[in-house]
């Protein structure tokens, strides 16, 4: 019973121990990224199908493991490109049943399925990173996001000099930025 | 006019202050500013749209028993594991100090004794707890770092805090970047909170108490802490 917390491993172990197969390691995605995944899956194809897109998307990528590579991309990217395509199935599979435009969907691109969900997986790619940044960088970023508040006001509440605030809110957009580029899907990269 | 400078893009991305003239009329003309200022704007609309994203539901418990079955097969290797729910603060404080005041009822009662019977509490690491902010310089606490034999807690008592309209959150910290919270400090005497099996016990090894305002998730001010051995 002890003996099952007592292999702890830092967050950052979690890609690398996924792609080896350790079992933990997809409980410990699940817990991290599983609300991430059903709200992109909820919201493309509704709430009663969401958890099967989920569940997909989980199994693929524990089968699929050996094909990701954490150097080039977060592992939350990673499983949101794969769920995206078990969106994209999902709704073709709908279509398809009920006998609606079958030859359009068909022909149709993955991209032109897949529009809708691009914003949404940026926005939890970067609440992903947002998560991540050293505490004083996300506190600034966050007082600066959700409160509205400016450079001064942030510096006032905070006590960090004005001139650490504007370091630590350039730090971590240029952290989110390169983020973005790498995981986002609207970014063109 | 030159370049608009980073810090100032910056400002203006977060809509914290509106392009004057001279910049209105530069980013019309500069291909360069307006890309990275549409960029940024962007990153800052994307990093705002987070915020709904924090009270999203997690999926139900049955979910993942259907991936676990589906990848282990029936009986599953992996422990299930409830997830946490992300609950309303106030709720949340209510909820921990009921849970810590019935805790305490049956540790009295010798209820508490871990699965197979028989204490197996283990105390893993304590620390005192030292004030951090003149606004407490009468507060301290203790807090153990407890093995129950089904995981880790932290086991928290403090006096002196003042009473407040939010509310107190215990926090694991690496002393660097990483601060995992815990749970809301509980009215009872003692607060039990889990410490998550991921936090490597070698890593997170202060203790953290902060004010934190009502819906308020980031860390907040700390007002105690100590270092576990």
């Amino acid at each position: 019973m002890a003996a099952t917390v007592v292999t702890m491993t830092v967050h950052d172990d979690l890609p690398h121990r996924f792609r080896a197969g350790d079992e933990a390691a997809l409980r410990e995605a699940y817990d991290r990224y599983g609300r991430a995944v059903l709200h992109l899956a909820a919201g493309a194809v509704g709430p009663n199908d969401a958890e099967d897109v989920v569940q997909a998307t989980f199994v693929g990528a524990w089968h699929g493991r050996g094909s990701y590579d954490p150097e080039l991309g977060s592992l939350l990217g990673w499983m949101l490109t794969i769920a995206r395509r078990r969106v994209a199935d999902h709704l073709r599979g709908r279509v398809r049943e009920s006998r609606l435009a079958q030859t359009a969907v068909a022909l149709a691109p993955v991209e032109a399925i897949d529009g809708p969900t691009d914003e949404v997986v940026d926005r939890l790619v970067i609440a992903d990173e947002l998560a991540q940044l050293p505490l004083d960088q996300r506190r600034v970023l966050e007082l600066a996001f959700y409160d509205d508040l400016t450079h001064r006001q942030i510096s006032a509440l905070t006590g960090l000099p004005l001139g650490t605030v504007k370091s630590h809110l350039r730090r971590g957009m240029a952290r989110l930025r390169v983020r973005w580029e790498v995981d986002g899907v609207t970014s063109g990269a | 006019m030159s370049h608009l400078v980073p810090d100032r893009l910056l400002i203006l991305a977060l809509a914290e202050e509106q392009p004057d003239f001279t910049e209105s009329t530069h980013l019309r003309s500069c291909e360069g500013c307006r890309t990275e200022l549409g960029e940024m704007s962007h990153i800052v609309g994307l990093g705002r749209g987070r915020q709904e994203l924090r009270d999203l539901p997690p999926p139900s418990p049955e979910l993942w028993n259907r991936i676990q079955s589906t990848v282990f097969g029936t009986a599953g290797r992996v422990r299930p594991l409830t997830p946490r729910r992300r609950v309303p603060a106030a709720v949340r404080t209510a909820a921990i100090a009921l849970a810590a005041a019935l805790v305490a009822i049956l540790a009295t009662l010798g209820l508490t004794s871990g699965r197979g019977g028989g204490p197996t509490d283990r105390v893993l690491a304590s620390a005192d707890l030292a004030p951090q902010d003149p606004a407490v310089t009468g507060a301290h606490g203790r807090v153990e770092l407890i093995d129950n034999g089904d995981g880790r807690q932290l086991r928290v008592t403090v006096s002196g805090l003042p009473t407040t309209d939010g509310f107190y959150e215990i926090w694991l910290y690496d002393g660097k970047a990483a601060m995992i919270p815990v749970g809301a400090l509980g009215s009872a005497a003692q607060t039990i909170v889990s410490v998550p099996p991921s936090a490597d016990q070698t890593v997170f090894t202060i203790v953290d108490v902060s004010a934190q305002q009502l819906g308020q998730q980031a860390h907040g001010k700390s007002l105690l802490q100590g270092q576990l051995r």
